[in-house]
């Protein structure tokens, strides 16, 4: 049966394969009229760097709405910005900090505000666009996104009194949009410019209502919440393989991310390897950017015996798509014994799995039995080690299983893990897998009671050996 | 639930069988096996890693194969959708399958040599 079932699961998995690759993402004139980022940066008139990423994790509540805002430069205190409704100073913060000196007119604003409709505002300013900008809109109830093709700007709802937005041309020239009683915005600033749509390139938004989307829009989405920011870590596997080349069998170090982990989502991934002395000091072997999903895996041929300690992260700050969470450099440190030869493998997210980071072997989970016997792999050894090692490995490799590719009259085909399709279907994957515990776990019962009542005959003194 | 049903029977049969007592017995066979081997086919590999290193690229090739052909049957194992736990449970299965019987062998054998010299 086993040797029909190859090509059925084959040719499905071809199927399937070509059957979820077939999607296409509808595209507007308006998907890149939106950009947000995470990574917000001031960059001050003297070259000095401002992270301002931090300061979302702060909402001032209870704020009133906010109907116009105006800086002048503080001879004490560095920048002071003054926000006003109905020409009443409803508050007034002071920016310390900063280098204001010589500027006349420079500043970040980091303050949120929520009213009592739970309406966030904010803004920020990124050096990632050609031109810097600020976006704020402040309003008592969702704001209506006006859509064109070449600019995003906003009103307020019919019903309510304001919205406001502040931009931040890319000589770091505040100008201030206000919109009141839903008419069209009208731009007031301090230097005078009124047209400032034209530079919006990066702003962020929130609301708490669905806002309008153009027809077909597949762009960047509005967040509909403040979320404090979690760290994230890029998961992936590593493993410890004989040389490709025959020659020279020196271990060769693999790592690959993850793909089938389901909050992949794309993105570089930065490598770096280090050689950990025993006086404490670590020497950097290698480090490589890849893209996971185009490039291959990362290779490298250990130089010998000692300590490794190997990390991952995004090249970004924060995984795409992922704005409520940001990366981290992850690293495992693992031990090879002699010349490089151990089989060792090991993850990052073993799911529930012990995982020893520290020590000879990680990621081999056959319960520990196996996992923790160090085989020396002689050639002639080699041979014979070869089952256990395999069987060793297996667990941790139908884990993180890989995609098989192959040539097939001059077509890459690439037949994709059927776990992560199955997981689709959660309720009958489930039930499956309880179904193959269950019959397993009873005949291992079953053959548990023999070996006992066999070995409890006192006359019976054969003894069993193992299959390999 | 399933993760949580897998990892429940895991913790159960490690306790049942107890890291400490099988899988030490487990552990030091296979080591104690491998030491042995190792000793009586060290100088078979040095003379091979001499005088014919084509024979021991060969021979390395072999646990390459084997390696290899674990990234196809871990694919056909996940095609089946079975969980990998079922791999780990069966090593630990065969640590307390193989640890029983060889313990009760070395009681055996031990009461017979302790017969026969006593008696």
């Amino acid at each position: 049966m086993f040797k029909f079932s190859l090509p059925f699961i084959a040719v499905i998995s071809l199927f399937t394969a070509v059957f979820f690759s077939v999607s296409a993402n509808a595209a507007s004139q308006y998907d890149n009229v939106y950009r947000t980022t995470d990574r917000l940066v001031v960059t001050s008139p003297n070259g000095k760097e401002y992270d301002v990423s931090k300061s979302w994790a702060g909402i001032v509540n209870g704020s009133a709405p906010i109907s116009l805002i105006t800086g002048k430069k503080d001879n004490s205190a560095g920048f002071q910005v003054q926000y006003k409704f109905n020409n009443q100073i409803i508050a007034v913060r002071s920016i310390d900090g900063l280098d204001v000196k010589n500027q006349s007119v420079w500043n970040q604003y980091t303050d949120l505000f929520r009213d009592k409709n739970s309406w966030s505002v904010s803004q920020q300013t990124t050096k990632q666009s050609s031109r810097n900008a600020v976006f704020f809109y402040s309003s008592l109830s969702p704001i209506e996104p006006l859509w064109t093709p070449n600019r995003l700007t906003a009103r307020p709802h019919p019903s309510d009194a304001i919205a406001a937005a502040i931009f931040m041309s890319s000589n770091n020239i505040i100008t201030v949009n206000i919109s009141i009683n839903s008419q069209p915005p009208y731009a007031i600033s301090n230097d005078g410019v009124h047209n400032f749509h034209y530079d919006i390139k990066n702003f962020i938004f929130y609301s708490t209502a669905d806002p309008n989307y153009p027809p077909g829009y597949a762009g960047e989405r509005f967040r509909d919440s403040h979320i404090d920011k979690e760290p994230f870590n890029p998961k992936w596997t590593w493993e410890v393989r004989p040389s490709t080349d025959f020659n020279d069998l020196k271990g060769t170090l693999i790592a690959r991310y993850d793909r089938n982990y389901p909050e992949f989502l794309g993105g570089d991934v930065y490598y770096e390897l280090k050689k950990l002395e025993d006086s404490g000091t670590a020497q950097v072997l290698h480090t490589e950017t890849k893209n996971p999903y185009q490039s291959s895996p990362l290779e490298y041929d250990l130089p010998g015996a000692g300590r490794y300690e190997l990390g991952i992260g995004y090249t970004g700050d924060y995984p795409q798509g992922f704005s409520d969470k940001y990366s981290t450099f992850n690293s495992v440190i693992f031990y090879i014994n002699w010349d490089g030869k151990s089989y060792i493998s090991g993850n990052n997210h073993s799911d529930g799995e012990s995982c020893v980071i520290d020590g000879l072997i990680c990621g081999n989970d056959l319960g520990g039995p196996l996992g923790r016997a160090d085989i020396n792999t002689h050639n002639l050894q080699n041979v014979i080690a070869a089952p256990v090692i395999f069987l060793k490995e297996l667990p941790s490799k139908v884990r993180n299983c890989e995609p098989i590719s192959f040539n097939f009259v001059n077509t890459q085909i690439s037949l994709p893990c059927m776990s992560s399709l199955y997981k689709q279907y959660p309720v009958i994957y489930n039930i499956w897998q309880v179904t193959i515990i269950g019959a397993f776990m009873f005949a291992l019962s079953l053959s548990a009671l023999r070996t006992i009542k066999g070995v409890s005959s006192p006359d019976d003194d054969r003894i069993e050996v193992p299959k390999l | 639930m399933i993760n949580d049903i897998i990892q429940g029977l895991k913790d159960f049969i490690n306790w049942l069988l107890g890291p400490w007592f099988f899988e030490a017995i487990f552990y030091a066979v296979i080591s104690f096996l491998n030491f042995i081997l190792g000793i009586i086919l060290y100088p078979f590999s040095v003379l091979i890693k001499a005088y014919l290193p084509e024979l021991d690229s060969a021979l390395g090739a072999v646990a390459h194969s084997l390696s290899y052909a674990g990234t196809y049957a871990a694919w056909i194992i996940d095609s089946f959708g079975i969980p990998p736990a079922i791999i780990s449970i069966l090593g630990i299965f065969y640590a307390f399958k193989y640890g029983v019987t060889f313990i009760a062998w070395s009681s055996k054998l031990i009461l017979k040599w302790k017969n026969a010299i006593w008696s």
